[in-house]
């Protein structure tokens, strides 16, 4: 178990914020904020309408989350038609810094595994100990793109022997004329033998 | 590298001819099961490949209602707006024909060449080029629906290790590695024949110096065996042998020929020798031998003994056949004798006055005296006597004797007169055919000649065995010399020889140097290829991470990790999840995770390959019914992650619900004027194949619809 302390509500607001903004979502200005729920914020990008609710207790996430969702559900409807994909592309995600009890597992798995009307992300306090943490919560909302290498497309494996193998004992030179002659599918232990002697 | 069109006919499920427009971001095929939707998939890897994995056992591709006989697919590609490449792959069950339109045409062997070079050069330097090519599309770009978990649960961790090399690259270091040992045990075996070579040269170099040892260090001068050569020569020449030798070169050859021809004339001579002193004999027996008997005498004398003997046989023949006529008359004589006096003796005792047998009587006194004269044995005829006596035989026969004693005597002389004459002859003409040979006349005083000539033959035979003996001792002189110069030759020998077993000793070492080499750099890249593999896993490990992340499909096991580990000198990889809160991790996903969670696991693995791969075949990726066994918030979490690799590849996508259809049909819409999703529906399969409509979604073009309302 970590011993770290979870984020607080606004860091985990801000956190989610901040990545969702970052990824393209916009943030959508809640008109009639009165009836909003509090620690409510709702992004949008060309695919999907996200909300996300922050709560303090599990205790609290586990009552409201209802609410929240026909909350996201009636700002769906008022802006979208039944037809259009977007108004199948709805978002809650669920935040709480608190520690569900040890029974309250399962109602969280219950939670996360409820699939009507929006897809549900839910993490608490023990997951929300880093920033970093906030983000891998949203991922299954944000593009795919920075974890991605971009590899030099002419790079290859073999060009990290030469270094790689100067690291056991093998001279870089033998190891680039037989890297050479492998690629140029000539004899290997000629290439070494041929070697001008130092 | 993307997929634009398809074409197929007479392929498995596609009996007749259908075209299928893949350019898009993303392409669903939707319809039933049974339907064609796996064939075109199989289509597509089958063009790039030539293969179809799950029928490697049964390669025939070919569809039982195929209206040519054969299976043709044209699969057209195109990076970004570079030209299209068109791969149109043929079977007819037996050979494949290959063509491969690239700006260029290829075709066959080249064309798969071609192929392979544009679409993954690293397969290019592996054994079997196909095969790795197969495997990397089968592991990054394909997934087959009934091999979605074979990567998390069916293979070994071996394999699995071997599979993710292949895939990072880190398989041609394997392949580097095996060529480098392949090449080290050619290598061995080479400097193994050279290693033999030098020891063959090192014996040649020991029987050399063993040959000089037994060679002469020293020689007489040339100049003084020349000089005792030409002395030679003239008296050879004198000697009549000059004409014989042929050349006056200092050799061998022509000493070994004038001595040859030295004893060979020596036999000549020695042989003439011998027959002048026997003819010098025969002549002086001449001279000794007894005159010629005369014959004609003596043959008279014989033939008078042998009448003599002859006349005496006859005599003595004729004097006992009258001996013998004179005994027989002797005998009758005394036979009648004696009857008569029997008679007379009966008759004197029955005789009367008259005669008893007639009675007639008769003159008794007469007759009584009759036959007492005859009763008395008194003949009244004379005793035959011969004319010739016993004594006269026995003479008869003496004089025979020595007459046969005569004539063996006569005889033997006639026959040693004969040999005498015989022998005398004998001798003449052995005397006139040994003159004739040696050209001498027998005449009176032939001996003197004969006796001068055996002088200058003896003087001629001792002259050519001076020769012969100087020819053995010069040719003493020239083998020394020649063994001298034999021995300068073993000399260069030796020191060339040594030279090049300096030179190989020297090549040996820079051999075994260089295999030395090569066992250390495959040591290493032994060592390495575990190295490389968990290098390349760290850095795609963020990316499985956050792809897992995406689908999250466990409450507490919400970390993914591809770990690699060598046991038994051989590299391991498995899926490793962990529940970060508590750091409970296991190794074996398949036995925490349910069967939804590890297939939802499963494409993760296999989307985070196809993402992450430094390289890649082609930039789709082709997902055959992945939606089945998920249950709803694993698949909404697939399908988001679908939506958001679709911005990176082409998604190629089948599923047999039509739920699932309009799910993701939603889901993967496009949302720019540029993009484009396309659906195949795939319905009411014949022989000819399916029905195949082809539908545009149209873009979501409001982007921002709240945004944009609340602005």
């Amino acid at each position: 178990m970590s011993a770290s302390v979870p984020l607080t509500v606004t860091e985990l607001l801000a956190g989610s914020s901040n990545v969702l903004e970052s990824a393209g979502y916009r943030a959508v200005p809640l008109t009639g904020s009165a009836f909003a729920p509090a620690n409510f914020r709702l992004f949008e990008d060309p695919y999907a309408i996200v909300g996300v609710a922050v709560f303090d207790t599990f205790s609290e996430l586990r009552q409201a989350w209802p609410e929240v969702q026909g909350y996201l559900v009636d700002i769906m409807s008022a802006a979208l038609k039944q037809t259009d994909a977007k108004a199948w592309d709805g978002y809650l995600v669920l935040l709480s810094p608190g520690i569900p009890e040890r029974d309250a597992e399962g109602e969280v798995d219950a939670i996360r595994s409820d699939t009507v009307r929006v897809r549900k992300l839910l993490a608490t306090g023990a997951e929300l100990v880093a920033s970093a943490e906030v983000e891998r919560v949203l991922l299954p909302l944000l593009p795919i793109g920075p974890e991605l290498r971009i590899a030099d497309p002419g790079s290859s494996v073999l060009d990290l022997l030469p270094e790689l193998l100067f690291e056991k004992g093998i001279e870089r030179a033998s190891t680039t004329a037989v890297l050479k002659a492998f690629r140029e599918q000539r004899p290997l232990l000629e290439e070494i033998h041929n070697m001008p002697v130092e | 590298m993307k997929l634009v069109s398809l074409e197929v006919g007479g392929f498995r499920a596609f009996a007749g001819k259908h075209s299928f427009d893949l350019d898009g971001q993303a392409i669903l095929l939707v319809g039933d099961n049974g339907t064609g939707k796996t064939s075109l998939f199989d289509a597509i890897y089958w063009a790039l490949c030539g293969r179809v994995p799950r029928f490697d056992g049964d390669p025939n591709v070919i569809s039982r209602w195929s209206e040519t006989g054969e299976a043709t697919v044209t699969l057209t590609l195109r990076r970004d707006s570079q030209q299209p490449l068109v791969i149109t792959r043929t079977t007819d069950g037996r050979a494949q024909r290959v063509r491969f339109s690239a700006g260029e045409d290829y075709r066959d062997g080249s064309a798969n060449d071609q192929i392979l070079r544009t679409l993954w050069e690293d397969a290019t330097l592996t054994e079997d080029p196909s095969r790795t090519f197969s495997v990397a599309l089968e592991r990054a770009v394909y997934l087959q629906q009934d091999r979605v978990r074979d990567f998390v649960e069916a293979v070994s961790d071996q394999d699995r290790f071997l599979a993710m090399s292949e895939l990072l690259g880190v398989g041609r270091v394997a392949e580097l590695q095996m060529q480098l040992e392949r090449g080290r045990s050619a290598w061995t075996r080479a400097t193994n024949v050279t290693t033999g070579d030098r020891d063959e040269l090192a014996g040649r170099l020991s029987n050399a110096q063993a040959r000089l040892a037994t060679l002469p260090t020293e020689a007489p001068k040339i100049a003084a065996v020349r000089v005792e050569w030409d002395a030679l020569l003239s008296r050879a020449t004198r000697s009549g042998l000059g004409a014989f030798i042929g050349s006056n070169e200092l050799s061998a050859t022509t000493i070994d020929r004038l001595s040859r021809q030295a004893d060979a004339q020596l036999g000549i001579e020695t042989r003439r020798l011998d027959s002048l002193k026997q003819l010098s004999a025969d002549l002086q027996a001449v001279t000794s031998l007894s005159p010629v008997p005369d014959i004609d005498l003596i043959r008279s004398a014989a033939d008078a003994a042998d009448s003599d003997v002859k006349r005496l046989q006859a005599a003595v023949t004729d004097a006992q056949r009258q001996l013998r006529e004179v005994r027989r008359l002797k005998l009758e004589s005394a036979t009648q004798r004696e009857e008569l006096q029997t008679l007379a003796q009966l008759a004197l005792r029955h005789l009367g006055e008259r005669c008893p047998v007639c009675g007639q009587s008769y003159d008794h006194d007469l007759t009584m005296h009759r036959l007492t004269q005859l009763a008395s044995g008194v003949s009244s005829t004379p005793e035959p006597e011969p004319e010739v006596t016993s004594q006269a035989i026995v003479e008869l026969g003496n004089q025979l004797t020595t007459a046969e004693t005569a004539r063996v005597t006569r005889a033997a002389e006639l026959i040693a007169a004969e040999a005498a004459i015989r022998d005398d002859a004998s001798v003449r003409e052995r005397i006139r055919q040994r003159a004739a040979e040696l050209n001498v006349q027998p005449s009176d005083n032939a001996e003197q000649g004969i006796a001068l000539l055996i002088n200058q033959i003896q003087d001629q035979i001792e002259s050519l065995r001076q020769i012969r003996s100087a020819t053995e001792a010069l040719a003493v002189s020239v083998a020394s010399i020649s063994e001298e110069a034999r021995r300068r030759e073993v000399l260069s020998d030796i020191d060339q020889t040594q030279r090049r077993l300096t030179d190989v000793d020297r090549e040996l070492q820079r051999r075994r140097k260089t295999g030395e080499t090569a066992s250390r750099m495959i040591d290493a890249l032994r060592e390495s290829t575990s190295d490389l593999v968990a290098r390349q896993l760290e850095e795609l490990d963020p990316l499985v991470q956050r792809v897992y992340g995406r689908i999250d499909p466990h409450p507490v096991f919400k970390s993914l990790r591809l770990l690699s580990w060598m046991r038994g000198g051989r590299g391991r990889l498995s899926a490793e999840v962990a529940d970060l809160v508590t750091e409970v991790r296991s190794a074996n996903p398949a036995v925490i995770l349910s069967s939804s969670q590890t297939n939802a696991l499963a494409v993760a693995v296999f989307l985070s390959l196809n993402l992450g791969l430094p390289m890649r075949p082609i930039d789709a990726v082709l997902l055959d019914d992945p939606l089945q066994s998920l249950d709803d918030v694993n698949l909404l979490g697939l399908i988001d992650l679908l939506r958001r690799t679709m911005q990176r590849r082409q998604l190629v996508i089948s599923t047999h619900d039509e739920r699932f259809g309009q799910l993701l049909a939603r889901k993967l819409r496009p949302v720019d004027r540029g993009q484009r999703t396309v659906i195949h529906r795939f319905f009411d399969w014949g022989r000819r194949g399916p029905n195949v409509t082809m539908t545009s979604i149209p873009p979501d073009v409001q982007r921002f619809r709240l945004v944009d309302q609340t602005a």
